[in-house]
């Protein structure tokens, strides 16, 4: 038997554990210093387990939210559920929901639909889901109907519930891989590395890139109409959709778009649609762009030298610092005071957003701009404060890095991989959690780290990475 | 200023001051060895004078000069002297100490603890003397102000009560592990914290006023909440034992520790908190001179660091009331550099951007 007494220098106190007077006891487990671990013999025979390698790794996963009526979140138990007596319908989904489905490098979210770019090489390149009345994800045989008398062509899908391929016309399909996804309110445009552009959906404006045919039924269309990389200068490197228009950039900067122009979105100067892509001119002549977006009827472009051009719709003051019209026809510069780099500008619905190297945010527009419910209307940018994305004297390198426009909705993802939406709450777009309209950018908890987003109407998607 | 009599040395010992808990030791016993060592300190000052009664004696028996409250006549004839009784000072033995005991004991002194650490766990402990240190201490918990902890873990092992004094449960391998992969757990396990956070704070989210607060800093709770964690951030790691930083309010030693346990579990191991030790509770932190050591609780020593803390309390009270007040929103819609004026512009905006962000980092 051995008694240990230990003692506590630091008040000069004596303290016997009871544990040593009783045999065989030699390790006092209650008094020991904290990082002095000992290790008895029934710990020693424990197995190791390993949950988990070395070199795993990491996942890439996609997160839903938004209204899953329309089959654009890819999900139908949701709104169809199995056994609806057990589980009631769900028409919005408002926090993120793991949509399963591997290998996607692109997402593109329209107006009730969204398209899903697979990385790899295989013949499914792009899947899609949601509405289809316009065929714009594509002709997929309906089995239900058969062909009734005088009818030329089988009927397709209205709606797509979950993400089925989408049949594209390759010469070789193995060669060519998928390198940009956009959609539009009734048309989708997929741009492939290889084989150019491939246009479907609603051609009503010329914005599928091709002649405007007067009559022409755009519903069960199994047209997809493919735009060559040799028609631009150089290789088509960026495709971006507006409501009714499209905009093409290339590799050396220049701009082209076609569609509807009745409010200058083409920003060719004219107001009749523009079915053939052409190149934009105005105060774009001899400058390199480097990034587009567009999300309803206004455009905006960033070039190399630090500079913004708009155009389009300016019906809700997004062009108000350059026009006092509703529309500008033609690209103009936006005269910001640019003291640092913008690294993306994002043109929404009602609002616009931009982002510079140091990570800040600024909003200019009309809607729920995210400094609070008092700012409606912005004319020159303003800044939302850091703080709001989670800068605070314990993170102070914390700082946006990409910026994304919806119709009513915005998103933000930080540079530790953190998701902050504001806006409109329209069926639960935000991700949030619930169906309140967000004045001030509020953190989505997907659980994983976001890499990319994409904001529709009134759905989300969300693409991240698994955390190990 | 050292105090060397007992009586002022009492009453200035009232309020609230920071002592350091080593791990092993329980609550109870901590108050108890202050309250002896402040006891047993006190007793060594110098102490009041003994008491005086006073006695109706003889005018022979007395020295008349000496102790005599009349101012007898001499001229009496000396045959009354002997009857005559004259009411003097004498010293009082009931008062003495080596009869009633040492002046003070430890019913003298009420002691009270802050927020209560664990037996395992060490660091700042905030106890408060008397009644006023308890009242103080009322409303320090009321106030909701963080915490912020130390935590030595280790990889690979999960045990009973998540800590390394119990029963090992579960063995795993720790080698997969990096920083990087830690720093996207914490801001993960983060998140739900901020936005439960923000949402006690018992505001509309969709008011002006919530998103005034929000921006200049985080939201505190007001609303009776669940456990709250304001930022974990890992300081070094030297596989398999690593040290976090976590500053959180209204949590609980057992609380800290569970989530270093979630920590491993999300990274497909295991782990424990070998060490847990308080840095900072509110305004005081344990680098302070003023924390002391159990060796160091004396009188003195106690009396400075009360009055340390007395002036700070004030500060950062003020302080709180005048985050909610309505005074500080003024100052927000003054500060106009958050709109870009367009070119060419009179005054760089950079600098009133940067003014303007350097005044929200500090708040």
């Amino acid at each position: 038997m051995t008694n240990i007494v230990r003692k506590l220098k630091k008040w000069n106190v004596l303290l016997l554990c009871n544990k040593h007077s009783q045999l065989n006891h030699h390790k006092c487990t209650v008094y020991t210093p904290s990082y002095k671990r000992t290790v008895d013999d029934v710990e020693e025979k424990q197995p190791v387990h390993k949950f988990i390698g070395k070199h795993r790794k990491r996942v890439s996963r996609i997160h839903v939210c938004g209204l899953t009526v329309t089959g654009a979140l890819g999900v139908l138990k949701l709104p169809l559920p199995e056994n609806k007596l057990r589980i009631p319908p769900k028409f919005q989904q408002n926090y993120p929901y793991h949509l399963i489905i591997d290998d996607i490098s692109h997402i593109a979210c329209g107006y009730g639909f969204s398209i899903l770019a697979s990385k790899l090489k295989d013949q499914i390149k792009v899947w899609g889901c949601g509405i289809n009345t316009n065929s714009q994800i594509g002709f997929h045989k309906s089995r239900k109907t058969k062909i009734k008398k005088g009818e030329t062509h089988t009927k397709s899908y209205q709606y797509l519930m979950e993400p089925t391929p989408i049949p594209l016309p390759f010469k070789d399909a193995g060669k060519t891989r998928v390198i940009d996804v956009a959609c539009g309110r009734a048309h989708s445009l997929i741009l492939t590395d290889k084989e150019g552009i491939f246009a479907m959906g609603n051609n009503a404006f010329g914005q599928c890139g091709r002649q405007i045919i007067e009559g022409e039924v755009y519903e069960s269309s199994a047209k997809v109409h493919r735009i060559p990389h040799e028609r631009f200068p150089s290789p088509v490197v960026k495709v971006v959709c507006g409501m009714d228009h499209s905009l093409f950039l290339t590799q050396t900067g220049e701009l082209f778009s076609c569609g509807w122009s009745a409010d200058g979105q083409t920003g060719l100067g004219i107001a009749e649609p523009v079915p053939e892509p052409t190149q934009l001119r105005g105060d774009l002549d001899g400058v390199k762009i480097t990034q587009v977006s567009s999300f309803a009827d206004t455009s905006l472009a960033l070039s190399d030298t630090n500079d913004i051009f708009g155009w389009g719709s300016s019906e809700y003051g997004q062009l108000a610092c350059v026009t006092e019209s509703t529309q500008a026809m033609l690209p103009t510069k936006l005269p910001f005071d640019r003291q640092k780099k913008i690294i993306q500008v994002a043109a929404g619905g009602t609002a616009c957003l931009l982002l510079n190297e140091s990570g800040d945010v600024w909003v200019w527009g009309y809607g729920i701009l995210g400094k609070g419910p008092n700012l409606e209307n912005a004319v020159w940018p303003r800044r939302i404060p850091r703080t709001l994305f989670g800068f605070s004297q314990f993170k102070p390198d914390m700082h946006v890095k990409q910026i994304k426009c919806g119709l009513g909705s915005f998103a933000a993802i930080t540079n530790t991989g953190e998701l902050y939406t504001w806006g409109k709450n329209k069926s639960g777009c935000l991700g949030i959690g619930s169906a309140r309209d967000q004045y001030f950018p509020w953190k989505v908890l997907t659980g994983f780290e976001v890499v990319d987003v994409s904001c529709g109407v009134d759905h989300m998607v969300v693409k991240s990475k698994s955390l190990l | 200023m050292v105090v060397t009599y007992a009586p002022t040395a009492h009453k200035l010992l009232q309020g609230v001051f920071a002592v350091y808990k080593p791990s092993g030791v329980a609550i109870s016993s901590l108050l108890r060895e202050v309250q002896g060592r402040l006891v047993q300190d006190i007793n060594t000052l110098e102490q009041r004078p003994q008491k005086q009664m006073i006695l109706f004696k003889p005018a022979s028996e007395t020295h008349l000069t000496k102790g005599s409250l009349l101012d007898c006549d001499t001229s009496e004839p000396s045959n009354d002297k002997l009857h005559h009784m004259v009411p003097t000072y004498v010293p009082d033995w009931f008062d003495h100490p080596l009869v009633q005991g040492p002046r003070y004991n430890n019913d003298s002194f009420h002691i009270s603890a802050g927020h209560t650490l664990d037996v395992h766990a060490c660091g700042l402990q905030v106890l408060g003397l008397q009644e006023q240190g308890e009242e103080i201490l009322q409303k320090m918990k009321k106030l909701n102000l963080p915490r912020r902890y130390q935590v030595k873990g280790q990889f690979g092992l999960a045990s009973l009560t998540f800590g390394g004094e119990s029963r090992i449960v579960e063995k795993s391998t720790w080698d997969h592990i990096t920083e990087e992969k830690i720093t996207r757990v914490l801001t993960v396990l983060q998140g739900k914290h901020r936005n439960a956070c923000m949402e006690a704070s018992g505001l509309d989210l969709s008011s002006q006023q919530a998103y005034r607060l929000a921006s200049k800093g985080f939201l505190r709770p007001y609303v009776p909440t669940d456990s709250v964690i304001i930022d974990m951030k890992l300081t070094s790691l030297k596989l398999p034992e690593f040290i976090l930083d976590i500053t959180c309010i209204r949590e609980s030693c057992i609380f800290i520790r569970k989530i270093i346990h979630q920590i491993g579990l999300e990274l497909r191991s295991n782990a424990i908190c070998t060490q847990l030790q308080r840095q900072q509770d509110a305004v005081f932190t344990i680098h302070d001179e003023l924390t002391l050591l159990g060796k160091n609780v004396n009188v003195n020593n106690v009396i400075d660091s009360i009055n340390h803390t007395n002036n700070i309390l004030r500060k950062s009270v003020l302080k709180r009331k005048r985050y909610f007040a309505k005074t500080s929103v003024k100052m927000l819609q003054q500060n106009k550099s958050d709109i870009l004026f367009p070119e060419p512009s009179k005054n760089s905006t950079s600098e009133t951007v940067n003014k303007a962000f350097d005044h929200l980092a500090s708040s």
